[in-house]
C-alpha cells in the first residue's frame, strides 16, 4: 500500500486526482490540501511515502514543498504535478531534489506508473519523458479498451517487436530495467503469451 | 494773433496726442484680453486632453488586467480542468467517463464567461456595487483572502466615463492589497446620499508609513485620477494597521 499526501491549489483538480488515484487499490490517499503550507503542516504528524504537489500555489509553493519534504521527511518521495512543460521549472524542481515530474495532462497510467516507480525507487528523472507526456498517441484507445493494455505497454510491445533489448527500451522510454522487465510480465499475461516469440506472434496477429 | 496760432497749434498737438494714447491703450487692452481669452481656452483644452487620457488609459489598463486575468484563468483553471477531464474520459469506469463529461460542460461555461468579460461593453452595463463585488469575489475563491462588502443609502448614479475611472481605482486599490498588504480581510462600503458617495477600501494588512505625502507614484496617480473626475482620495495608514482609502465623489445632481 502505498500512503499518499497531495496539494494543489485548484480543489476540482485534487479531488479529481485523489479520486482517481483511489481507484487504484495499491493507493491511499491519506490528505489533500490547497496550499503547501497546510500539507507540510499535516507531514509533521503524519506519515506518507509519496507526496504530490502542484508548482504554483500560495503561501508555499511546489519548490517550497519540495525543499520543506527533502528536509524534513528524507525518506518521503515528492513527486512534482506541473503544468509547466519548460525544461527550466524541470530542472529546478531535480536540482531541488523532486523524485519525479509529471505532467498534468499526462494520461492518468503515465501517473500511477510514476508513483510505484518512485515508491521502488526505480524511476529515472529524464525531460525528454516529460516531453512524451504531451504526445497523444490516437491508437492507443482500442488497445486500452480490448485488451487493457496501456500506452506504455503498447510502446514496449512495438518495439519488442522490432527486436530491441531490454536494455534498448528502457533507454528509449527513459524507464529502468527492472520498470521494464516489470511491465514485460504484465504484458504477456494481459496478451496471454510465454514467449517473446508468442508475443511477436500475437502482436502481428492484432496489428500493433 | 501770433500767439492764438501757437495756442491752437498746441491744443491741437495735445488733443491729437492723446487721442493716440487712448487708441493705443484700447488696442493693448483688446490684445491683452484676447491673449488671456486664448490663454483660458487653452487651459481648458489642456484639462479636457487631460481628461481623455486619463479615461484612455484607465481603458487600456482595464484591458490588460482582463487579459492578464483571461490568461491566468485559461492557465489555472481552464487548463486543469481540460487535463482532468482528459484523465477521467480515459478512464475504464463508466461513471469517472460520465464525470469527465460533466467537467466538460463546465468548461465550456468558464470559456464562455471568459470570452464574456474580454469585451469591455460590459463596464456601460454593471454598476459599481456589482462591479466591487465582483472583483472580491474573484478574491475570495483564489483563497486569498476573507471579503465584505457593505451599503447604504441610494445605488450610485454615474456616466460611463466617471465610473470607468472609480472602477479602475478601485481595481488598483485592490491590486495594491493583494501585492503589499497581505491581509486577512478586505472590506468595501460604498457610502452614498444626495449630497456625495463615499466609497471605503479597508484591509487589515501590514500597512506602511504615510505622512499624507505620496511616497510613490501609485498614490500619487490615484489621487490624480481622482482629482480629474472631481472627486477626492484620502489615505490612511500605518505600519501594522492596515489601510484604509476612501474615495469621495460629489454628486451632481441633488
Amino acid at each position: 500500500m502505498i500512503r499518499i499526501a497531495l496539494a494543489d491549489d485548484h480543489k476540482m483538480f485534487a479531488k479529481g486526482i485523489a479520486s482517481l488515484l483511489e481507484e487504484n487499490d495499491d493507493f491511499r490517499i491519506e490528505g489533500i490540501f490547497s496550499n503547501g503550507l497546510e500539507l507540510i503542516k499535516f507531514l509533521e504528524s503524519n506519515e506518507v511515502d509519496v507526496v504530490l504537489t502542484d508548482m504554483n500555489m500560495p503561501f508555499l509553493d511546489g519548490a517550497g514543498v519540495i525543499e520543506s519534504v527533502k528536509r524534513l521527511i528524507p525518506n518521503s518521495k515528492v513527486i512534482v504535478l506541473s503544468m509547466y512543460d519548460e525544461e527550466e521549472i524541470f530542472l529546478k524542481c531535480k536540482k531541488l531534489g523532486a523524485d519525479a515530474y509529471v505532467l498534468k495532462n499526462a494520461d492518468s497510467d503515465e501517473l500511477i506508473y510514476t508513483i510505484k516507480e518512485v515508491n521502488e525507487g526505480t524511476h529515472i528523472m529524464s525531460f525528454q519523458k516529460v516531453l512524451q507526456q504531451n504526445i497523444e498517441d490516437g491508437y492507443s484507445d482500442f488497445y486500452k479498451e480490448k485488451f487493457k493494455l496501456s500506452k506504455r505497454e503498447l510502446q514496449l510491445v512495438r518495439m519488442i517487436k522490432q527486436g530491441m533489448t531490454n536494455k534498448g527500451i528502457a533507454e528509449n522510454l527513459h524507464l529502468s530495467i527492472h520498470t521494464v522487465e516489470s511491465h514485460r510480465k504484465k504484458v504477456h499475461s494481459k496478451l496471454k503469451v510465454s514467449s517473446v516469440a508468442e508475443l511477436v506472434k500475437k502482436a502481428i496477429e492484432l496489428g500493433i | 494773433m501770433q500767439n492764438d496760432g501757437s495756442d491752437l497749434f498746441i491744443i491741437i498737438l495735445l488733443g491729437f496726442f492723446l487721442m493716440v494714447v487712448m487708441v493705443s491703450f484700447i488696442v493693448i487692452m483688446v490684445i491683452y484680453h484676447r491673449q488671456r481669452q486664448i490663454k483660458n481656452q487653452q487651459k481648458v483644452r489642456e484639462i479636457q486632453a487631460e481628461y481623455e487620457k486619463t479615461i484612455l488609459n484607465v481603458e487600456k489598463e482595464l484591458r490588460e488586467d482582463i487579459l492578464a486575468y483571461v490568461g491566468r484563468e485559461l492557465h489555472d483553471n481552464v487548463g486543469q480542468l481540460l487535463s482532468l477531464a482528459k484523465m477521467y474520459l480515459s478512464s475504464p469506469k463508466l461513471e469517472k467517463v460520465s464525470e469527465g463529461k460533466g467537467m466538460i460542460n463546465e468548461i465550456i461555461h468558464e470559456v464562455r464567461a471568459l470570452s464574456k468579460s474580454l469585451n469591455l461593453d460590459w463596464v456601460e452595463a454593471i454598476s459599481l456595487e456589482d462591479f466591487i463585488q465582483k472583483e472580491l469575489k474573484k478574491l475570495e475563491t483564489a483563497e486569498f483572502c476573507k471579503v465584505a462588502f457593505h451599503q447604504s443609502g441610494q445605488t450610485l448614479q454615474l456616466e460611463k466615463d466617471k465610473k470607468l475611472v472609480l472602477l479602475r481605482i478601485i481595481q488598483e486599490c485592490l491590486n495594491n492589497a493583494v501585492k503589499h498588504a497581505f491581509p486577512k480581510l478586505i472590506e468595501i462600503s460604498v457610502d452614498s446620499d444626495s449630497a456625495r458617495s463615499v466609497i471605503r477600501v479597508r484591509d487589515d494588512g501590514k500597512g506602511f508609513e504615510y505622512n499624507g505625502q505620496s511616497s510613490g507614484s501609485g498614490i500619487y496617480n490615484l489621487k490624480n485620477r481622482m482629482a480629474t473626475i472631481g472627486g477626492e482620495m484620502v489615505l490612511k495608514s500605518a505600519p501594522g494597521k492596515g489601510t484604509e482609502i476612501k474615495l469621495i465623489l460629489p454628486n451632481q445632481n441633488p
